[in-house]
């Protein structure tokens, strides 16, 4: 009698040996290499690879690292006079084309390249789909959204009346769909991918007593300053991998964190649910352990106007959030705001939040104070298990040391002007 | 170069034989095996994770095959399709001259609806727990006993009585499907 297990043994070694692998690794090495490469830059950038993008939604397919809780502890960052940091760009650059007019998002086909832009020309108008000459394509409709089909046979679902527009991949690893303004950037050329290191000098205050408020706060010359903001770019933001925050704490008029407070698991999930009465099903969370902690986001008053703002995990700067504009928030004021949970050794990020994406969710940011003066936001870290992905070779050691802190991005658009992004962090205290 | 790249070459040029033959386990197809491989590639190295050598990114590769192969079948409606399959097969296995031509253990496993396959593989194969594959494919442990013990009953009838399809670690419930039961 043989064991299924042994002919199931035999096999392999037999279609091993039949099949090869020469062939394999030369046809495919590219087109394995080429979406690898993409979707790290992606990611140190600290996005991923959007198939979703609406108002207040960008949805990716993420990942789930299996490293335990993070260590709550002193804050690592250190008390030296400047603010620095650090990035290795990863991107493949290439000839961008011409952008047709009305096109809000890009579908990127991973395996052949292929690029169409979608967009609404008309206010409230019928999705349309362009190549990359500019010429129409033709679309499929079906009740509720109009679908575009690559020659490959991979879709996209895009949707007349989304909040104002949307675009789904069927199959994200497919099909990215990202902003104009994030595809442009991808394909603009750069640079020798030398790592940039940009410093700035501050006056630092460092806390001692752990207090978030007044004895971490920076000095005014750094936190008031645009050119400091300025200088994290898409790809230099305290939601990046390889980015340094030498100050325990970071914010400006625009955007701060205030208190970060520490609440039992089963309250805090109770807390996200009760905003969705009604609708309860619509949202999974990823709870884990006993304690959630929970960053308060403060605006100058009177910023964020309810149905104007946009929410998400990811920085408001990056490639695929791209501007105001392509985030959703197109009036003439507007508001996109990003906000999550980073881990820290010895003043560097050594991971960063997973974005929203399918499933349940383990980060979530909430608005609070809507429509008020005073309205902000909360941010949740409802797994750090499950909410946070390592950086590319950091080891499980950095890991278990590292720092729990809570990053916070905002740009707004007042009478058509765009401004920011203006960054903010603040390391978590531990648990009571 | 980024540090990944050589070792993205070399798990591709010396590794893939078996990690395609493993593929081909689950897919029953040349053609969809290479497919599959290839999104396990991409998955694996495009989490940002630090492989020091090829064998540390082979066995992520081959852990994520399973979970790819089922990620298609989910995106192309397996359910479908795994529906008229199964019933298919279910007419199929117990004709006598079908089992005599279907004495080949992979072609006995592409006979199976992709789900179940994907269990055996993973039961018989890697010789995983049923809450290991529960875990791996994100289906209930319930579910993985039922394609196990429906596969078996399946594979003891095309490969006949000489193939033990039912004996695995204790404590896992395969056995071969009755006569008139579920398959």
């Amino acid at each position: 009698m043989s064991a299924l297990s042994e002919l199931l043994d035999g096999a392999v070694r037999e279609d091993a040996m039949r099949l090869g692998g020469a062939g394999f690794a030369t046809d495919r090495y590219g087109a394995v290499r080429g979406r690898v490469a993409r979707r790290r830059a992606a990611r140190s950038a600290g996005v991923g690879g959007a198939s979703v993008l609406g108002i207040g939604v960008l949805a990716v397919g993420g990942a789930q690292v299996p490293w335990g809780s993070f260590v709550e502890g002193a804050s690592p960052v250190g008390s030296a006079s400047v603010i620095c940091t650090t990035t290795t760009p990863d991107a493949v650059a290439s000839q961008a084309p011409a952008v047709p007019p009305g096109a809000t998002f890009v579908a990127l086909e991973e395996a052949t390249g292929d690029v169409v832009f979608l967009g609404w020309p008309l206010p409230g108008g019928k999705s349309t789909v362009w190549d990359r000459n500019g010429e129409s394509l033709a679309l499929s409709a079906t009740a509720e959204s109009s679908i575009y089909t690559f020659p490959s046979g991979a879709r996209v679902s895009l949707m007349d009346q989304f909040q104002g527009s949307g675009a789904e991949s069927f199959d994200p690893a497919a099909v990215r769909i990202t902003t104009v303004d994030g595809y442009l950037k991808s394909v603009t050329p750069t640079a020798a991918p030398d790592p940039i290191t940009t410093c700035v000098t501050a006056t630092p205050q460092p806390s001692e007593s752990g207090s978030p408020s007044e004895s971490a706060s920076p000095s005014p010359s750094v936190s008031a300053s645009p050119a400091v903001v300025d200088e994290f770019g898409a790809l230099r933001s305290p939601f990046q991998c390889g980015a340094e925050l030498v100050e325990p704490e970071h914010g400006t008029d625009e955007v701060a964190i205030g208190d970060i407070r520490w609440v039992s698991a089963q309250e805090a999930k109770d807390g996200i649910l009760a905003t969705y009465e009604g609708a309860e099903e619509s949202v999974q969370l990823n709870v884990s352990g006993d304690d959630v902690p929970i960053a308060k986001l403060q605006f100058a008053p009177g910023v964020l106007r309810n149905g104007t703002t946009s929410w998400d995990l990811a920085d408001p700067a990056n490639g695929d959030y791209g501007t105001i504009s392509g985030a959703g928030v197109d009036e003439d004021s507007g508001v996109v705001v990003g906000a999550q949970y980073v881990l820290v050794s010895g003043g560097e990020i050594v991971a960063t939040g997973l974005p929203f994406g399918p499933g349940a969710q383990a980060q979530w940011i909430l608005p609070s104070d809507l429509p008020t003066q005073n309205a902000g936001a909360e941010v949740y870290l409802l797994s750090a298990a499950g909410g946070l992905a390592a950086c590319e070779g950091v080891a499980d050691s950095q890991l278990a040391e590292a720092q729990l802190v809570a990053v916070a991005g905002m740009m707004k658009k007042v009478d058509g002007a765009e401004t920011g992004p203006f960054y903010a962090w603040k390391a978590v205290p531990g648990q009571p | 170069m980024a540090r990944w790249e050589p070792v993205l070459d070399e798990v591709m040029r010396e590794r893939s034989p078996r990690l395609l033959a493993y593929a081909r386990l689950l897919t029953g197809d040349d053609a969809e095996a290479q497919d599959v491989l290839q999104d396990a590639l991409v998955r694996s190295f495009s989490r940002g994770r630090a492989f020091d050598n090829a064998n540390v990114a082979e066995a992520y590769v081959r852990r994520a095959i399973p979970s790819v192969f089922i990620d298609r079948l989910r995106r192309r409606k397996a359910a479908e399709r795994a529906h008229d399959r199964d019933a298919a097969v279910g007419g199929r296995g117990v004709q006598t001259s079908d089992r005599d031509v279907v004495m080949d253990v992979r072609a006995a496993l592409a006979a199976l609806p992709p789900q179940e396959r994907a269990c055996v593989v993973l039961r018989f194969y890697d010789d995983l727990t049923v809450p290991q594959i529960s875990a791996q494919l994100g289906i209930a442990e319930g579910t993985v006993k039922r394609y196990l013990s429906d596969a078996s009953g399946k594979l003891t009838r095309l490969l006949g009585e000489d193939v033990d399809a039912s004996t695995g670690a204790a404590g896992v419930p395969v056995q071969p499907a009755m006569k008139g039961a579920r398959s």
